[in-house]
């Protein structure tokens, strides 16, 4: 079985970050892309060491030195465990591939231990990226013994797998669940999203009975929410204790980390025979009836549908795109509980609360939107709108407007709230009500620009698409970014004119991308 | 019908493709495309249905040029790749409401025409499951469906007949015939010679993004031989 496991491993790690399509491609434009978005991601991984070193260097200043280690253990184990949450799982059962392993002689759980194995390579990779630099910081101020540098690399061998576990596990188990029901993607959100509630309530819960931070206790913020990180996540104290030469914990950390593990894989083994033998396997229990359902629809109508439908038959998609929405409203019942006006008024200078709320709930409605990578999405189905009559204005249209569409309940909620909590005058409230959607349709018409740009078809896992994409991380992220500079003429004037103009500009920004948009040709891409 | 004049076709970073075809496909005719695996056939059926662009040359449907006005030629034809691959997510019966949506057939006119197809290929039970249930074959037969819901005046198949059962087939000929009976065309791409042979008009041989030969069924394999003969001897001497 290790052979088996090996030589899948080394199946699926073979075109980690693309490296074999590299190697072996022979297109120019096609390596020209990939080595472009290595420079962005090098860009960014120094980005991220500069974060971490510099962030390190402060608590040496400050005389926290010791407390580096257990932050940056909390802070990898809370990185890995939130996007482990929304990827492991559609990592682990993805579909691709199976059918053929499945037709060797392979155990199934060899199939899901190498998928594992890749994960946990990945995750290992990000945790010596983010805390290289900071050990760095550390080891040039504590000068520490040759044990610690022994202990670090077990740390870092063994600080990922935690977490990836506790991300693991509740995703498998709700994979397995969802896999009983026809509308699997919906089911499979739902329940993550309840899962994800569960922590927020959890941490929220936890906060409370931790002492209370007052101004005089402002200095020893660190030190007391380590002390309380440490008490509900003993990794961070074991992995801590080894800048203090405690290297005990270092054990418990390899036993707790080896323990998990085998109940992970326990359950995996178990849960992904099921799960990959019932993606598709479901089918219909109404009977076809021709009356019912042959309906005739407008094209751009009929399009969007499709985009909803394809939409909401992904989980991951849901996943990804939903947070901005309920991110939204969120932030409108926080506005409006809030004692928001008193503490702007506070502040040295003078803002216009109304129109700030506006534009910050359409800057933060902005953030992922679905269009980021719904060209991507069409994936190996995409020859098929390349062959029908559909003019660039419906097929982009209908990516825009579906994006949109699936924002505008959210925000003219929001919107509304806001607006009765902070009882604008008569224009102030009309620009709030417009302003949130304006800066929206400008999110959601950027990012299905930048995804003509940076197209992917040929995607073998959604997971790609949706989280790792060039065009998801700049679509999604962008958008919001371009939305807090329009912003500034209303932070710094907050006149109404301000505000005007701000949207007028974003509103011909908008108009100039759709026209850009709608020129794209479809055969070339 | 269809008219394709000094078509060339290159993949980046390789020499593979299509170098200046030209071949006619009149109203009436049943065109083969034959010749070996990575000949260019997919390369030229996918420049013709807008999947592809291509570096030079011409391809009319209609009299339209499809460069000039791809939404306008697009209405005329019908694609039927090799590989089924569409969209999962949805039933077959939304699958086909969306393609006749796209096309604005009238809700009464798919009705019968979903039945009158659905019933020949047996697949009206399955209509209401979800595509991803669906084997290849199945698919392949929804693929043909939808292609004719608009009644096509050009039908173009990429080796349509793989993955689909004998009646199936049969089925499929038959709808063919009626296409070019009513004044279509439809030029197709097939490793089965003999069925090339009884089912095609005409035909066209294509070898390392080359053609070879083209013309009448009759005037090219001539008395006495088969397709297979000329093909094997046309294919070698290249």
């Amino acid at each position: 079985m290790l052979r088996e496991i090996g030589l899948l491993t080394r199946l699926e790690s073979l075109n980690l970050y693309g490296l074999n399509r590299f190697r072996h491609t022979t297109d120019k434009k096609e390596k020209r892309r990939i080595v472009l978005l290595s420079v962005a991601w090098a860009f960014v991984i120094l980005m991220v060491a500069g974060y971490t070193g510099g962030y390190a260097y402060a608590l040496c200043y400050l005389g926290l030195k010791d407390a580096i280690c257990a932050l940056f253990t909390v802070v990898i184990s809370l990185i890995i465990l939130f996007f482990g949450i929304f990827s492991s799982a559609p990592t682990l059962f993805r579909k691709n591939g199976v059918e053929v392993l499945s037709a060797l002689p392979v155990r199934p759980f060899s199939i899901a231990a190498s998928r594992l194995i890749r994960m946990y390579i990945e995750n290992v990779l990000l945790c010596a990226l983010v805390t290289l630099p900071a050990i760095g910081v550390f080891v040039y101020f504590a000068r520490p013994s040759v044990l610690f540098y022994l202990a670090w690399l077990i740390s870092v061998i063994f600080m990922p797998v935690i977490p990836m576990c506790l991300s693991l596990l509740p995703g498998a188990l709700i994979s397995m669940v969802s896999a009983m029901f026809k509308r699997k993607a919906i089911f499979q959100t739902a329940l993550t999203v309840l899962f994800i509630g569960f922590i927020f309530w959890g941490s929220a819960s936890l906060t409370r009975i931790e002492d209370e931070l007052t101004l005089e206790r402002i200095k020893s913020l660190t030190e007391t929410m380590l002390n309380a990180v440490k008490g509900v996540y003993p990794p961070a104290a074991w992995i801590g204790g080894i800048a203090q030469g405690a290297y005990e914990g270092v054990f418990a950390l390899i036993g707790v980390s080896l323990g998990l593990l085998g109940i992970t894989l326990f359950v995996v083994a178990r849960v992904f025979p099921f799960v990959v033998i019932s993606q598709g396997a479901r089918g219909s229990a109404k009977a076809f009836r021709a009356e019912k359902s042959v309906k005739a629809s407008l094209l751009l109508p009929a399009l969007i549908n499709r985009e909803f439908r394809r939409y909401f038959a992904s989980g991951i998609y849901m996943m990804n795109t939903f947070i901005s929405p309920i991110m939204t409203l969120a932030a409108a019942v926080m506005l409006s509980i809030g004692d928001v006006q008193t503490a702007v008024s506070a502040l040295p200078v003078d803002l216009n609360l109304p129109l700030i709320a506006a534009f910050l709930l359409g800057i933060i409605s902005s953030l992922m939107p679905p269009s980021a990578v719904s060209l991507s999405m069409e994936g190996k189905t995409w020859w098929l709108l390349k062959t029908l009559p559909i003019t660039n204005r419906h097929l982009f249209g209908a990516k825009i407007l579906m994006s949109v569409l699936l924002n505008a309940p959210f925000l003219l909620i929001a919107s509304i709230l806001t607006a009765i909590s902070l009882a604008p005058d008569a224009v102030s409230a009309v620009i709030m009500l417009i302003a949130p959607i304006l800066i929206n349709i400008f999110a959601c018409t950027w990012a299905l620009f930048i995804n003509t740009k940076f197209p992917r078809f040929d995607w073998e896992n959604e997971v790609y698409v949706v989280k790792q994409s060039a065009a998801a991380g700049i679509g999604g992220l962008t958008a919001p970014l371009i939305g807090i500079v329009s912003m500034i003429p209303v932070l710094v004037y907050g006149t109404i004119w301000a505000a005007a103009i701000a949207l007028f500009a974003l509103g011909t920004i908008t108009y100039i991308l759709l026209k850009v948009i709608f020129k794209v040709s479809p055969e070339k891409l | 019908m269809l008219e394709i004049i000094n078509v060339t076709k290159r993949y980046p970073g390789s020499d593979k493709g299509i170098k200046n075809i030209s071949l006619s496909v009149r109203s009436g005719d049943i065109h083969a495309f034959i010749g070996p695996n990575g000949a260019g056939k997919t390369t030229l059926i996918k420049a013709v249905c807008g999947i592809h662009t291509f570096e030079s040359g011409e391809i009319r449907v209609g009299g339209v040029s499809i460069r000039e006005n791809p939404i306008a030629c697009k209405k005329m034809l019908a694609c039927i790749p090799d590989n089924p691959d569409i969209y999962e997510y949805l039933t077959g019966i939304q699958f086909l409401n969306f393609i006749a949506d796209v096309f604005e057939v009238e809700a009464d006119v798919r009705k019968q025409r979903i039945s009158r197809y659905a019933e020949a290929f047996e697949i009206t039970s399955a209509l209401g499951s979800l595509i991803s249930t669906y084997s290849h074959g199945m698919k392949q037969k929804l693929v043909i469906i939808a292609s004719l819901l608009h009644e096509p005046k050009l039908l173009i198949l990429d080796e349509p007949f793989v993955g689909l059962d004998p009646k199936a087939s049969v089925t499929l000929k038959g709808f063919m015939r009626e296409i070019c009976d009513q004044g279509g065309a439809i030029l197709y791409s097939t490793h089965v010679l003999e069925v090339a042979e009884k089912l095609s008009n005409r035909v066209s041989i294509i070898k390392d993004g080359v053609l070879l030969k083209t013309g009448d069924m009759d005037e090219i394999v001539g008395e006495g031989r088969t397709l297979e003969d000329i093909f094997m001897e046309v294919a070698a001497d290249a």
